[in-house]
């Protein structure tokens, strides 16, 4: 195999009895992004990962966007002797030395094989004055290392280099399925990750009211969806057309009550596609109090129009630390591209802050529009986005 | 990574099929259709002239006089001296060079513009702003034209530069250049300085007279692809040497340094050559075709002119703009656009930035309700009266429908 990692768990490894199946996830997911043949093996919380793919910065890639692991290092198997230890630490100091010109570095060492000659701590002072007698520019900081390079001596020896971070959480597709609500705006790409992140696998829903909203608004849509997809494991994106829902509020609904019932409308559908495809929850980007529709009496309305518990996974987030998250995970910029729908002309200027749910509810079967929203959840239309 | 299985979204059956014809192109305000003559004439001219004009071999002076000879072709068309004719990359670039040379001079002085210019001289001067400029956004009256004396009234002992759009690309009010231009040359005369005067003709030039070397102004813009010419190609008419910001290898006397785009520039000069020489045939025929187009728009209810006298030759008979607030007019643009129908809302280079896209009209005392609801249509040379009652039946179509939920 060309390629060799180890890579860390985290909260998996806080399992105990269904650990098996969140591992096995793990190793799913990761193997569905590699496109090269692969093999992942398990040992005592490890995963190493052997795969023919050559571009290491696809494996980063892969590896770096798949929740459920800590962190993963590139590393090289070699026999259990102290001089074959010391080149392949060797190897990886001289990649680190360029990346740290000047930089501090530690050798940690592990000895799961007690039958091994050497003590932890000899390994890790042999390799390190080998690699300060070849690298003479180094120097040792046991404490504040820029870099580290690690030794586990287990059936093999392993030695591996600098450390990446991975996403962390747990491995999508160990929760159940949900449907998470796309709009295009900052704040639901980031609810996704964050809930795949927990492990739910997610197909997303994007409400398109053409003529009204454009196509441009649709494209971003689409390009948030695959700048998601990698950290969702893949995702449908269910387009669904919704210009006539919003028609029949313009006309029959109370303005003040207009973008209550179309949020109401908007779970509705979203639970239809969501059951037929076994989900059992929707996801949200909501924030509460940051518009009309996120106090907690809206949320108490739009939520009890649906039958599926709603995670909004921002809740208790402020602006910053969502911008930071969409940032991280490269949405931002595709977030804030000023196509905005001109779905303002169907919003109040001045909606409910804080509606009655029971009366809005009555409003809501006044409008007689089940029929509109299951037409509107049959033509929806399903792209999807590898991860 | 993405991959993505697109099948065309089925409109829903409120937006229905409405029978149509081939598609009809009213956007020639945002860019004329090439004159069929043209790719043929480019390409040869890209075999034919391959020397680099600042070459002193055989194949570069071949490309020199050819690039002299276009332009003597459109000093001779404009009435100006060749050299008073520089080649640029469009209409924006000309402004642009205009204004930057603005940072040559003693910093602090005082700019004059109308509120209704393009964004690349608006967005310019809006920037000049935080360099200690002093702007004055000179409003239009009611029927979008401005009046020359709320010029004259803004001249300042300091004022170097006042900028006034001819033909203004989204209500086609025509500015009377020449009046403001003569009150200029007065108040330089009793104030003792030079007061630049420049105009962004891009929507002028080949549509309505306009000889820019017989004219009270400093400056001109011009593009090539609202006359049928190639896109990337324009000019700036420079009735006196400008120190400009920019440097390179001296090209077009040093005010646009930069490889003469040859093939290009050939093509506006024929491009030029056919629309002045159809100008007033062009005219009559666009004016009459606009008569019949207000009148059909007259007709469907919904549809509010901007401008009482849109009609009349204030106004160029290549712009109309109407509006069918309170739909927003991106809404019926969309669905024209899905019938084959190609109009615009406002101007089609700033009309994705919802914000900065009502500025405008909005300027010309036009509310923002309405101004939301203007839609474009701007005819050109190939324009019929079939297309127009085409597009009219089908405009409409959709807003009898439309006007059910927007009232």
């Amino acid at each position: 195999m060309k390629n060799f990692y180890l890579i860390k768990i985290g909260e998996i490894s806080l399992k105990k009895g269904n650990r098996k199946s969140f591992e096995k996830q793990l190793r799913f997911n990761i193997k569905k992004k590699l496109h090269s043949p692969s093999k992942i093996t398990i040992q005592r919380g490890r995963f190493f990962l052997e795969t023919e793919e050559e571009d290491i910065n696809n494996i980063k890639y892969a590896l770096g966007t798949t929740p459920g692991m800590v962190s993963f290092s590139r590393a090289v198997k070699v026999e259990k002797k102290i001089e074959t230890i010391k080149k392949a630490a060797l190897n990886f100091a001289k990649e680190l030395v360029i990346k740290y010109p000047s930089g501090t570095f530690k050798i940690e060492s592990r000895r799961a094989d007690k039958g091994f000659s050497y003590t932890s701590y000899e390994i890790s002072a042999l390799v390190g004055e080998y690699l300060l007698e070849e690298l003479p520019s180094l120097k040792v900081d046991v404490h504040n290392p820029d870099w580290i390079i690690n030794v586990e001596i287990r059936n093999l020896a392993y030695v591996y280099g600098a450390q990446e971070k991975g996403a962390g959480g747990l491995p999508v597709g160990s929760a159940a399925k949900g449907m998470l609500l796309l709009s295009g705006g900052i704040d639901s790409p980031v609810a996704g990750y964050l809930m795949a992140k927990r492990g739910l696998r997610m197909d997303a829903i994007y409400f398109h009211a053409y003529p009204y909203t454009s196509d441009d608004a649709l494209e971003k849509v689409k390009t948030l969806a695959s700048k998601i997809a990698p950290y969702l494991s893949g995702l449908s994106l269910f387009v669904v057309p919704f210009t006539e829902f919003q028609l029949l509020l313009k006309q029959k609904a109370e303005e003040e009550e207009v973008t209550l019932l179309m949020r109401a409308g908007m779970v509705k559908i979203a639970e239809m596609i969501s059951k037929e495809r076994d989900g059992t929850c929707l996801v949200t980007g909501e924030s509460l109090s940051q518009v009309a529709s996120q106090t907690v009496e809206s949320i108490n309305y739009t939520g009890s129009e649906t039958n599926l518990t709603i995670f909004r996974p921002l809740i208790g987030m402020d602006k910053e630390d969502i911008i930071k998250i969409a940032t991280k995970i490269d949405t931002f910029n595709t977030s804030i591209l000023p196509f905005e729908d001109c779905c303002t002309i169907f919003s109040p200027k001045h909606p409910l802050l804080k509606p009655d749910t029971t009366k809005l509810k009555k409003s809501f079967i006044m409008l007689e529009g089940e029929e509109l929203l299951k037409e509107a959840a049959e033509k929806a239309e399903r792209i999807y986005f590898r991860p | 990574m993405l991959s993505v299985q697109l099948a065309a979204i089925e409109m829903n059956t409120f937006f229905a099929y409405y029978p149509c014809m081939e598609s009809i192109y009213f956007d020639w305000a945002a860019t004329a259709p090439i004159l069929p003559e043209l790719p043929q004439l480019i390409s040869e001219a890209l075999f034919t002239f391959q020397g680099n004009p600042s070459s002193i071999h055989s194949s570069g002076k071949k490309s020199k006089t050819e690039l002299e000879y276009n332009r003597k072709v459109f000093a001779k068309l404009l009435e100006t001296k060749p050299e008073q004719l520089i080649f640029t990359s469009g209409g924006s670039e000309s402004n642009s060079i205009i204004f930057s040379s603005l940072f040559l001079k003693k910093p602090g002085s005082h700019i004059i513009l109308s509120a209704i210019e393009h964004p690349s001289i608006y967005e310019f001067a809006t920037n000049l702003k935080s360099f200690g400029y002093e702007i004055d956004f000179i409003k239009p009256a009611a029927n979008g034209i401005i009046i020359p004396e709320n010029i004259e009234k803004h001249l300042k002992k300091n004022t170097t530069l006042v900028s006034i759009m001819t033909v203004n690309n989204e209500t086609g009010a025509i500015q009377k250049i020449n009046e403001i231009g003569k009150l200029i040359r007065h108040f330089e005369q009793k104030n003792g300085r030079k007061v630049h005067f420049h105009t962004d003709a891009v929507q002028a030039l080949g549509k309505i007279p306009f000889k820019p070397g017989l004219l009270n102004i400093d400056s001109a813009s011009f593009s090539a692809h609202k006359i049928g010419g190639p896109k990337g190609v324009g000019m700036l008419f420079l009735k006196k040497p400008l120190n400009v910001i920019s440097s390179g290898g001296g090209q077009e006397f040093t005010i646009r340094p930069g490889t003469e785009n040859i093939a290009g520039i050939k093509a506006f000069a024929r491009a030029m050559e056919i629309s002045l020489e159809k100008l007033d045939i062009n005219y009559k025929l666009v004016q009459s075709l606009k008569t019949i187009l207000i009148d059909e728009l007259k007709k469907i209810k919904g549809i509010k002119f901007l401008f009482d006298n849109n009609f009349e030759s204030d106004y160029s008979p290549y712009i109309v703009n109407a509006t069918v607030a309170p739909i927003p007019g991106e809404v019926v643009v969309r669905m024209l656009s899905d019938e084959g129908i190609q109009i615009s809302t406002g101007s089609a280079c700033s009309s994705r930035n919802s914000k900065k896209k009502l500025r405008v009209l909005t300027a010309s005392g036009i509310s923002e309700q309405e101004a939301s609801g203007s839609i474009r249509i701007s005819l050109g040379w190939s324009s019929t009266k079939e297309e127009i009652l085409n597009f009219s039946l089908v405009l409409n179509t959709i807003i009898s429908k439309l006007r059910i939920y927007h009232k």
